[in-house]
């Protein structure tokens, strides 16, 4: 994947989000962090370390996650900081961890957004708008 | 009991009585007011029991840990003048509350009345006993706060909320800017104990050399200044009459007020003796001895006069511990302290005449008082005695310390040369005439004179013995220190400026000490006195007309423009500020992180591009399809204007996302997006069923303009921030990941290292996640079931 | 049997998400829910007291979720993070004895239980996790259940629903905003330094640093931090959704959001900067710096334009944010110990004063102060309350307000900031008079007239609505007679903050499987 087209493509994703909630329609403001908050779920996969290939599930049954030398444990006094691989190491796979923490990243996006909807239409029972520029009583 | 324990009991007692009252009140009921007057007693003893070590030329120092981590202790240092001042805070605080018992009405509330009067006693007590200034600060609030509840002691009545506003605004904030001042001296000298300091010669010569030196005097002045009313700070005291009488007479004439000159005493073998001291210190006292008497001619209400009396008695008090020259740093010293005990008496005096007068006569306004000498005779002679003693009449010990005055203004002018020579004694006698002037207007106007019986009630008399005693009594100190000055002088004056002076001390004060060039000045006082008296009432007229013409002069008009408009003009500017729009909000927010972002860029002139940037452009054409693909149906989510069509641009984004996360090989995060992206869209389709699209924004140039640059900003950021972040991984650092590629098999028995992430590795994680969607629920709950709006 | 102590980092969290999913259970026997919340919040306070002491005699704690050292999660409970949980504990606690008067019953056994436990979880969470990812998931976690707790609704029913839309509304959008900067900063410092945990970030920024090889965007990662923590606590210029959604919110909850809420940022702050870029700090510092004096300042001007005493407050602890943040900015081990002084000083200052307000809004049935006068006679304990926390508030001695404006001026002048506490002193005068006129407004003066606004309530106030404020304002008094103990605490959590390496060893020196 080619990482530069890629960050293009998340840059152009923000700024359109940014655009967005930078109107006056509720709901449009509304859509606009959901742009964002796709933009930063792309974001966060873009930063996985690997340039492996491979989907991160372990297809052997044993074998290939033998121990392969790398070193787990700090050394603080000696400079180890783990985890140290040897430079022969190639990980075939695709990053996990920024897989998981996106994981959690979208059920959490889905959550703020399902609450925001609702506090849009509750604030449209009450102010009869959509308009963000009426919701304006609270000042000074 | 040694003399720091008696010291130490006589600060906490009366906060101790005054914890007591409630309790006392249910004992005592009307006869409250005499179980403090006993707290009050009690502590004047103690007091009493370490005088004779001080009077010796001893001290009495000590202290207690208290809050070691920051280098402070709970200290004492008792030498005369603390010893002065805590008399009269005792002393004058017998008298007082023995008088109020005639003077307060039993429907008054009394037990709130007699503790704040004990609370301030105890905290001007622990203010001049305080050896560290961080202890002093905290005293000298404590009688700050104190004598706002008494100024407000009707705090129904708007003019008392007024006044204790305005002393509470002024001395409050006088003390933290001295509280400053004290910061910056322990900086110097890296110390907070003030007997340390005053008494190593090589850290008060470490304050004079030092860059702040000025600016240390100044705020610790501006303190004292505020405290005692002098400078254009003088503005509080005046309103501060809205007390009742007796704490007036306590609180602001003999003791708080002259906190301020305490602490300008205390400060003063540190500062002393340098031109700014002078300048600062005796010039602010002139102006304010000059000033403050003048105005008291317009005055009608006689606490007022007295107020403005104070004032400048209290000008008298700051000039004379201003007078200094580099030789001699004390110059007037003792006499000021001498004037400061007689001052105190004869004031007090003076406020429970006024107090009695105003309780008999129903009024204090010397227009409708007049010709009360028949009907109140033993007031009149207690009165006269006050008011003379005031205007320098021998042999009173008012006549002596002004003497003592005059002959130090004489000594000052000469070492400073001409024009001084003349000028500092000229000042001084015009202090001198306007003080003669008023103290005179006082007894004419109240007891002398014709008699207004359409204002006045018929029967005036003499008020019992409660309240005539205590006036008697201080009246009687102001003839005997007049008649004997021996015993003041041996027994509080020479101890307190051996204690200012920090050296032995004799002085000989004597009534009759022959035809010296300051009874010349006094004799001239009189008689321009006499001549300006006959114009009193025409210099009055003429002060109220040019007050009308001229407001802008007054330093009240400033501070009621300031204050009155305080609310609307702050309101004003947070309007501006919080305009209660969110949109300004979420620009505000994004601009910082454009702002921060770029701080680093220009501060490190980093190169935004990093040279490692490999622009393949070998490009797979499916790759530049897909990310395409997301453009246009972000951009279709942006311009389509309908709900519906903007909705189904962002779940094919959303769609688009997943097809993303395949080509990544994320198969479980494929699959969550999609399931994920469906639900999102179904609340986003419910929630448009139930929100007609009714406003429809038309985008002016100017703000397209405007969001435009910010978004593209943001999207640069953005963009810079993760080419540069995406470089890859700093050598020699390794993923965590590695960890879980190796492990999630043989620890956790799970092929996708994925979910092995997400259950085990970090599951610790999963459990907040699943919370939040807890929370939503709960919260969208809480949304539905919220009170409507009653229409 | 386990052995409890242990396990206290993970109880603290565990158990309120726990009690959440018990107390929408107990929904049908309001009693039961009400006591049994009660004593476990208790049972979690004391709790916290012990971890606090451990970490006090025994050192920092670290907590293993699992098995996996820096792999995994660590709970870690330095002095900073237990002080920390300690004290939102003992708000928490006291905010929620008050609240079983306060809500109304309905929102009380429906939802609230169980959203202020898991308010409580996001707290305590947020302050012992080592893991900066975590730290973001319970972020969201103490979003959403502030967002649901402002909307509840309290007895009486002064606050307007629309009031409270509009304010989370804006809250939540503005905090949105926030969450997706944490992102992008936590996933482009994993894709640099390759790890989410902060202990192990802090030793590889070092190494990178003493290696010459730190990259420059570090720099700008580290500064988005100041916007997700700055959102937190509300400093300028993200302070913005707080002066609307502190007063809208039911009075207990505006207690823990201005007593503890905002707080977290503050905590942020200083274990991101202190800990892990403390290579940033020399440009993070004058920022800080700046940004807590524009707050300072903003927050004193518009206190003093408020006429809604609960807006008032909120804008003073805008005001006071500030100060504590100045503290931060000046960066020794001295000023941060004023800061930190001054943050718990503040909290029981201001989530005293904010229980204050409901019982006068109990009293007045308003939040405007033009529209009360006269309350000392009818409502004394109130009137004595608001004055010892507007006395704190303000620096005024006794009150533990002015050891915390004491300590933090004295460092900041021993440090040579002159000019930032020049103006912080000049602004403490305006926090004098706002609070005070405020004070006397509601309290002296004439009863306001009955016959427009309606008599003032006869009802006394439940012990429930007054103990916790009385307990709070005995703290108040305290800290500010003898406030040694807190001094001494806050001295040895400012050296560890300085000193971040006992905190790296703790985590970092672990074997792993």
């Amino acid at each position: 994947m080619n990482n530069t087209l890629l960050s293009l493509t998340i840059a152009i994703l923000f700024g359109l989000g940014t655009f967005m909630i930078l109107r006056r329609d509720i709901i449009r403001v509304i859509i606009g962090l959901s742009i964002l908050s796709h933009a930063v779920n792309m974001l966060i996969v873009s930063a996985g370390v690997f340039d492996g290939t491979k989907v991160p599930i372990i297809t052997e049954t044993h074998g290939a996650t033998d121990a392969s030398g790398t070193v787990f444990n700090d050394v603080l006094a000696e400079g180890i900081l783990a985890p140290v691989v040897s430079a022969t190491t190639h990980i075939q796979y695709v990053d996990p961890l920024v897989q998981a923490l996106v994981l959690t990243a979208i059920v959490i996006s889905l959550a703020t957004t399902a609450f925001i909807l609702i506090l849009a239409y509750r604030i449209h029972e009450e102010y009869g708008t959509t308009d963000i520029r009426e919701l304006r009583r609270l000042w000074g | 009991m040694d003399s720091f324990n008696a010291i130490a009991l006589a600060i906490f007692l009366p906060f101790i009585f005054a914890g007591l009252i409630p309790l006392a009140n249910k004992v005592f009921k009307q006869y409250i007011g005499w179980f403090a007057v006993a707290g009050a007693l009690t502590i004047f003893l103690l007091i009493a029991k370490v005088a004779p070590i001080i009077i010796h030329g001893d001290t009495v120092s000590g202290g207690v840990s208290w809050l070691p981590s920051v280098g402070l202790e709970f200290s004492i240092y008792a030498d005369g003048l603390s010893m002065l001042i805590g008399f009269l805070a005792s002393g004058i605080g017998v008298i007082i509350m023995s008088y109020s018992n005639g003077y307060m009405s039993q429907k008054e509330d009394l037990p709130r009345y007699y503790k704040w009067l004990l609370l301030f006693m105890g905290s001007m007590i622990g203010m001049v006993f305080s050896a560290n200034t961080i202890q002093l600060f905290i005293f000298w609030e404590l009688t700050s706060i104190t004598s706002f509840m008494l100024i407000g002691y009707w705090r129904n009545k708007p003019e008392s909320i007024y006044g204790a506003t305005k002393s509470l605004v002024l001395t409050a904030s006088g003390g933290l800017v001295m509280f400053a001042g004290f910061l910056l001296l322990s900086s110097i000298t890296g110390t907070f104990d003030i007997p340390t300091i005053l008494h190593s010669e090589s850290l008060i010569s470490a304050i004079h050399e030092h860059k702040f030196f000025l600016l240390t005097l100044t705020l610790i002045f501006i303190g004292a200044a505020a405290k005692s009313a002098q400078g254009p700070f003088y503005v509080w005291l005046p309103n501060a009459m809205e007390a009742p009488t007796p704490v007036s007479a306590f609180l602001h004439s003999a003791t708080m007020v002259k906190a301020g000159i305490y602490l300008v005493a205390r400060i003063h073998p540190i500062f002393s003796g340098t031109d700014a001291w002078f300048y600062l210190v005796a010039g602010t006292g002139m102006a304010t001895m000059v000033v403050a008497g003048f105005l008291a001619f317009r005055q009608t209400d006689i606490k007022a006069i007295l107020a403005y009396s104070t004032i400048s008695q209290l000008g008298y008090l700051m000039t004379m511990y201003g007078y200094t020259t580099q030789h001699e740093p004390g110059i007037g010293v003792a006499a000021a302290t001498f004037h400061l005990l007689n001052h105190a008496t004869f004031k007090a005096c003076l406020f429970l005449v006024a107090g009695i007068v105003a309780h008999e006569a129903s009024t204090r306004d010397i227009r409708k008082l007049g010709g009360l000498r028949r009907e109140m005779p033993i007031t009149f002679i207690i009165a006269s005695i006050g008011a003379l003693s005031m205007a320098g009449i021998p042999p009173l010990n008012g006549f002596l310390s002004k003497e003592m005055f005059y002959e130090s203004s004489i000594e000052m002018g000469a070492a400073i040369g001409s024009p001084y020579t003349i000028l500092i004694p000229a000042i001084a006698v015009l202090g001198g005439v306007f003080t003669f002037a008023y103290s005179i207007k006082l007894i004419d106007g109240i007891f002398l004179g014709k008699r207004h019986d359409d204002e006045l009630p018929n029967h005036i008399h003499d008020p019992g013995a409660t309240m005539l005693i205590p006036a008697a009594f201080l009246a009687f100190l102001v003839i005997l220190f007049g008649l004997v000055p021996s015993i003041p002088v041996h027994n509080i004056v020479e101890p307190t400026t051996a204690g200012i002076l920090l050296e032995h001390v004799e002085l000989h004060v004597k009534l009759w000490h022959g035809f010296t060039p300051s009874l010349f000045m006094t004799m001239f006082t009189f008689i321009i006195g006499l001549l300006v008296y006959s114009k009193y009432d025409a210099i009055a007229t003429w002060q109220d007309r040019f007050n009308e013409r001229h407001s802008a002069v007054s330093i009240n008009y400033h501070y009621d423009a300031v204050v009155n408009n305080a609310r609307s003009s702050a309101h004003k500017i947070s309007a501006i500020i919080q305009p209660g729009t969110v949109k300004t909000y979420m620009s505000a927010v994004l601009a910082l992180i454009v702002v921060l972002v770029f701080i680093p860029i220009v501060l490190l002139g980093a190169n935004i591009i990093p040279h490692t940037l490999n622009f393949n452009f070998n490009i797979a054409p499916y790759e530049i399809l897909l990310m395409l693909l997301m453009v246009i149906a972000a951009i279709a989510a942006t311009i389509l204007p309908g709900y519906l069509p903007a909705i189904i641009a962002l779940s094919a984004l959303g769609y688009m996302v997943s097809m993303l996360f395949i080509y990544l090989k994320a198969p479980d995060l494929a699959l969550t997006q999609v399931l994920v992206e469906t639900l999102s869209t179904i609340i986003f389709l419910l929630a448009i069923v139930k929100i007609p699209q009714k406003f429809k924004e038309t985008i002016s140039k100017t703000t397209f303009a405007r969001d435009a640059i910010i978004s593209v900003a943001i999207a640069s950021t953005v963009f810079i921030m993760l080419i540069n972040a995406t470089q890859g991984i700093v050598s020699p650092f390794e993923s965590l990941s590695h960890y879980f590629i190796e492990n999630s098999l043989s620890l956790a028995g799970g092929h996708n290292i994925v979910n092995v992430i997400i259950v085990d590795f970090r599951g610790y994680d999963t459990l907040g996640e699943i919370s939040v969607l807890c929370l939503a629920a709960l919260g969208v709950y809480n949304l539905i079931h919220s009170r409507s709006e009653e229409k | 049997m386990i052995d409890i102590s242990k396990h206290i980092p993970i109880i603290l969290i565990a158990v309120p998400i726990l009690m959440a999913a018990i107390m929408v259970f107990l929904k049908s026997s309001p009693k039961l829910q009400k006591s049994l919340n009660v004593f476990v919040t208790l049972c979690l306070l004391a709790l916290s007291v012990v971890l606090l002491l451990r970490v006090w005699t025994d050192g920092i704690i670290v907590y293993e979720v699992g098995e996996w050292g820096k792999y995994g999660i660590v709970l870690v409970a330095d002095l900073l993070s237990a002080g920390m949980v300690v004290l939102t504990l003992f708000v928490s606690f006291l905010s929620l004895v008050y609240s079983l008067d306060y809500i109304e019953e309905r929102s009380l056994n429906s939802t609230y239980h169980s959203l202020f436990n898991l308010l409580m979880a996001g707290l305590t969470g947020s302050f012992l996790t080592g893991d900066i990812f975590n730290l973001f998931v319970f972020f969201e976690i103490l979003l959403l259940s502030s967002c649901g707790l402002v909307i509840a609704n309290e007895k009486g029913g002064v606050t307007k629903a629309s009031d409270k839309m509009e304010a989370t509304f804006k809250y939540l959008v503005l905090s949105m905003l926030g969450s997706i900067v944490m992102l992008i900063a936590i996933s482009s410092l994993y894709a640099t330094v390759g790890t989410v945990n902060m202990a192990d970030i802090a030793v590889k920024v070092s190494a990178m640093s003493a290696a010459g090889t730190m990259p420059w965007h570090i720099y700008p990662i580290a500064l988005l931090f100041i916007v997700v923590f700055g959102n937190k606590a509300a400093i300028f210029p993200l302070h913005y959704w707080l002066p609307d959604v502190h007063p809208t919110a039911p009075s207990p909850i505006s207690a823990m959001l201005s007593g503890v809420l905002i707080k977290v940022g503050v905590y942020g702050m200083l274990r991101v900067f202190f800990l892990m870029f403390r290579d940033v700090l020399p440009m993070f510092q004058p920022i800080i710096i700046l940004l807590a004096l524009v707050t300072i300042i903003i927050g004193a001007i518009s206190a003093i334009g408020q006429t809604d005493v609960k807006r008032m407050l909120a804008y003073s602890s805008v005001g006071q944010i500030g100060y504590v943040f100045l503290g931060v900015g000046m960066g020794s081990v001295y000023t941060i110990t004023a800061a930190l002084v001054y943050l718990v000083n503040h909290a029981f200052a201001k989530s005293m004063l904010f229980l204050t307000s409901g019982g006068i809004i109990h009293h007045a049935h308003t939040r405007n102060m033009q529209k009360m006068g006269g309350m000392i006679k009818s409502a004394p304990l109130m009137g004595a309350m608001f004055l010892i926390g507007a006395m704190s508030i303000a620096g005024f001695p006794p009150m533990g307000g002015f050891i915390a404006k004491f300590i933090l001026f004295d460092a900041g002048i021993e440090e040579g900031f002159y000019i930032p506490i020049a103006i912080a002193l000049i602004f403490a005068v305006l926090t004098l008079f706002y609070m005070f006129r405020a004070w006397m407004i509601m309290f002296w003066g004439e009863p306001r007239d009955f016959e427009t606004y309606g008599e003032y309530s006869s009802h006394a106030l439940s012990p429930l609505l007054t103990v916790p404020i009385i307990i709070l304002a005995i703290g108040v008094i305290i800290f500010g007679v003898y406030a040694e103990p807190l001094i001494a605490l806050a001295q040895a959590t400012a050296v560890q903050i300085v000193d971040p390496q006992p905190y790296i060893d703790a985590v970092m020196t672990r074997v792993v499987r």
